[in-house]
């Protein structure tokens, strides 16, 4: 028998067990294909299963299909947690991301002006970011549970800054970890000064060095982890305690957790 | 033995052959090549749409049901895999035109099992593949003008990278 080719409920059916991605380029297939990649039903399957209630809290408007609304989720950060807490989907996969603001890391000497300030940034999606004014002791501690996470995904933590008249952070090697599971986890020596001085690289030749985002802020990678969906937490540390230097200028976004994929 | 014993002797010799009768009680598919396969009541509970139809019908006569668009080879490829519990294994040795035709089979009848199972695979060899490939793959006509699939492609030009070769 000639094959006549799938109705369209059927390929709604089989697009909803690819991905995003494939969903949104393959709507090009032909105006059926089209119609049935737009479908609510290959939507809702991206959308994952808990997004209801945790986009509750957040004001967020009625959107025309489920389509738009994922889309909105992937290309815009959701505030939640009273600004402590960003929720995004990395678009070509439906995973779900997570920012933790500085206002919910663990901040040593944070509440104290003479050390750390909170201001509000232009650039910043929360209402307060953290200012270094002087420390000699810089110490962040961020805990993310992993059951808010995709399960069966690898992920990365990344801490989100800048640098604005930053002292005492050149030549200086800062200690970035994660740890999950009890001890499984990993820690690297980085520098979190973006410039590379030809002089005077004593120390932190080679070490791993941020880059720029999108968004006007830093980030670099602090380690991965395997996230297989039971209930854990992700403990995550920016640390560096023993140089004795003096630092300020550094101005703190968060730790974003998002997942990673091999290049 | 009485005559009160010899009746209900025969009432139970019904009721034996009548309990005999629904456990027998066959469907026959028709398929699109002529061919009548008879096949158990329980292997139909799971094709929704016949089940739906045989609660609709009430007879005591057997069911012929018309399947003009499932062939007799795709149907003997479905008695298969029911009766292989689904196994990934015998899914891997269909060919690309069979797991087309039965998934459109199994969404027509409504087996659920069947079309998860076939949809999924349709769904791997899909993935990360370009708009050509998978045009040539359920053999489709591109039915959009130049200009509108210009568009669409400019919409979703992030779903574009890193796609697989042909």
């Amino acid at each position: 028998m000639e094959f006549e080719g799938l109705p369209e409920g059927c390929i709604a059916d089989i697009l909803s067990r690819t991905t995003p991605m494939d969903a949104c380029r393959l709507s090009l297939v032909s105006k059926l294909f089209h119609s049935a990649a737009d479908s609510d039903a290959v939507w809702e399957r991206f959308l994952s299963s808990d997004y209801h209630s945790i986009i509750s809290q957040s004001l967020l408007p009625n959107y025309p299909s489920k389509k738009a609304l994922y889309l909105a989720l992937s290309d815009h950060p959701v505030i939640l947690d009273e600004g402590k807490m960003s929720f995004q989907l990395e678009k070509k996969s439906g995973k779900k991301c997570y920012m933790l603001a500085a206002r919910a890391l663990t901040i040593i000497w944070g509440s104290t002006d003479q050390y750390w300030n909170w201001l509000t940034h232009p650039d910043s999606r929360f209402p307060e970011v953290a200012t270094l004014r002087d420390v000699c002791w810089l110490e962040i501690r961020g805990v993310l549970k992993t059951l808010t996470l995709s399960p069966d995904t690898q992920y990365a933590a990344y801490f989100v800054f800048k640098m604005i008249n930053a002292r005492g952070f050149e030549n200086v090697c800062v200690e970035l970890s994660v740890n999950f599971d009890g001890d499984h986890g990993s820690s690297k020596n980085v520098c979190l000064d973006p410039r590379e001085r030809s002089r005077n690289e004593r120390g932190v030749a080679g070490l791993q060095r941020p880059s720029a985002r999108s968004d006007g802020w830093l980030e670099i990678e602090m380690g991965e982890f395997f996230n297989i969906g039971i209930e854990d937490e992700v403990q995550m540390s920016v640390m560096a305690v023993k140089d004795g230097r003096w630092k300020s200028g550094l101005l703190v976004e968060g730790i974003e957790v998002r997942p990673k994929y091999e290049n | 033995m009485g005559e009160r014993g010899e009746e209900w002797e025969a009432v139970m010799l019904r009721k034996a052959e009548e309990e005999e009768s629904k456990a027998v009680k066959k469907v026959k598919l028709v398929t699109s090549d002529g061919v009548t396969m008879e096949v158990e009541i329980s292997t139909v509970k799971e094709m929704e749409t016949i089940q739906a139809f045989m609660n609709a019908t009430d007879t005591d006569n057997s069911i012929i049901f018309p399947l003009p668009k499932v062939s007799s080879h795709i149907l003997s490829r479905i008695m298969e895999l029911m009766s292989g519990e689904y196994d990934q294994e015998l899914v891997k040795r269909l060919s690309h035109e069979e797991l087309k035709e039965i998934c459109m089979v199994a969404n027509y009848l409504n087996m659920k099992t069947l079309l998860h199972l076939t949809a999924s695979a349709i769904a791997n060899l899909i993935q990360n593949k370009s708009v050509e490939f998978v045009r040539h793959f359920f053999n489709i006509i591109n039915d959009f003008t130049p200009e509108e699939e210009v568009q669409l492609r400019k919409t979703h030009e992030w779903a574009f990278e890193g796609v697989d070769e042909d």
